[in-house]
């Protein structure tokens, strides 16, 4: 193939997965404008400041102040009450909610070697980087894996440290078409470390081993279950 | 370093000013014709049409509150593609499963899932390219930019543009061919 040809290709195998973005244009513009009105910018001598920021906000303290005493004052309410722990607040998002269901219970002679989830790495654990986001969920069980509370999934085998995702987004024309982790649990903590970057820094390649490309790297803390 | 890339359109230098004085009117101005090609970029990088917008819009707002860093006579387009060219590394570090996401086609509708797939093999060895050759790619093939520009966003020199490029696309043929296509 000829440079003239790959270029070409390169151009539509973009474009397939770019289309046109009308209102792009718009809402970059009304960002801009969100950003100027909300005033987080005054130029002096060149240098980003808050000219003025602090006596806006003890003025703005002080006027909600001075309102809620006379709301208060009208109506009767007592707004210095000691504040009490309420069971009415509004539910927070508990990622142990989540069911998951392991869709694997034996493995295929296809898949890479290696044995189930061992118990101690089962179950779910949330990325220690997005504590608050069930998007960075990770759920292990038997021979399947899930992440983002089923945004992903696939498959997965254990070998001793070692723990290999993979799925047919992966591609079979590698020579490791999985995505492999070293990991470490200690008590309710786990860390992940990719074994194709360890292998691949200074190669040139971001991973030589999969196509998969997830990144799970990192550090998670175990959620309870459901 | 570099030598002329393309001469400043009549008025961005006074624009230029006049955003670095705080005028958000003269920024959208020399931004505008900036975010068509801002977003191919971004897509190129990402091959995600959500997180390419997310990406000119994050980069948007941080060219506006660091445009007083853009130096006297420079010019705004490889200034702001760099800030992009940033985002999207971040956002490759953050958004870990991003590529598992290209990697289904029912996100883009069956009609268009046959298409996509004769693609995605290209697409896979793309985004295995570190992302310093991927940029090299996608600013010189897919928004047909000159070297002396890419030299500008990439904060290196011609030569090692030129190099790097030929080094991007020996490596994207050999990932090409690992693959079988």
């Amino acid at each position: 193939m000829t440079d003239k040809e790959l270029r070409r290709r390169f151009v539509m195998a973009v474009d397939e997965v770019l289309p046109p973005a009308p209102a792009l244009e718009s809402l970059v513009r009304d960002d801009l404008r969100l950003e100027q009105r909300l005033g987080r910018r005054t130029l002096s001598g060149g240098r980003i400041s808050r000219r003025g920021s602090g006596l806006r906000l003890a003025a703005g303290l002080a006027a909600t102040l001075v309102g809620l005493t006379v709301v208060s004052l009208l109506f009767g309410v007592r707004i210095f009450q000691p504040i009490a722990p309420s069971h009415q607040s509004t539910p927070v998002a508990s990622p142990s909610a989540y069911q998951f269901m392991p869709t694997a219970t034996n493995r295929l002679a296809s898949w890479p070697a290696g044995g189930a989830v061992p118990a101690e790495l089962a179950g779910c654990w949330q990325s220690q980087n997005r504590p608050d986001d069930p998007a960075f969920e990770v759920c292990l069980g038997q021979y399947s894996f899930d992440v983002g509370r089923g945004y992903s999934v696939g498959n997965v085998v254990v070998n001793g440290s070692e723990v290999d995702f993979f799925s047919d987004v992966c591609g079979s024309n590698v020579a490791r078409p999985y995505d492999g982790y070293r990991y470490t649990i200690s008590g309710s903590r786990l860390v992940l470390t990719s074994l194709s970057k360890l292998i691949a820094r200074g190669t040139g390649l971001v991973d030589s081993w999969s196509s998969c490309g997830w990144e799970l790297d990192g550090s998670y803390s175990r959620l309870p279950g459901p | 370093m570099t030598t002329v890339v393309t001469a400043l359109w009549v008025g961005e230098t006074d624009l230029v000013a006049r955003a670095k004085a705080g005028d958000e009117g003269a920024f959208s101005t020399l931004l505008q014709p900036l975010i068509a090609s801002s977003y191919r970029l971004a897509g190129g990088m990402l091959h995600d049409p959500h997180a390419a917008e997310d990406i000119v819009q994050e980069s948007s707002i941080k060219a506006w509150r660091k445009i007083h860093q853009l130096k006297d006579g420079a010019e705004m387009r490889p200034w702001f593609f760099g800030i992009v060219a940033n985002e999207c590394r971040s956002a490759r570090r953050t958004r870990w499963w991003s590529v598992l996401k290209l990697a289904d086609p029912q996100r883009l509708g069956a009609s268009a899932a046959d298409s996509v797939a004769a693609f995605a093999d290209l697409r896979r060895s793309i985004r295995r390219l570190k992302h310093r050759r991927r940029l090299l790619l996608v600013l010189h093939w897919y928004l047909d930019l000159p070297v002396a520009e890419i030299a500008i966003v990439t904060h290196s020199s011609e030569d090692a543009v030129k190099s790097e490029l030929a080094r991007a696309i020996r490596q994207l043929r050999t990932l090409l061919g690992a693959q079988g296509t």
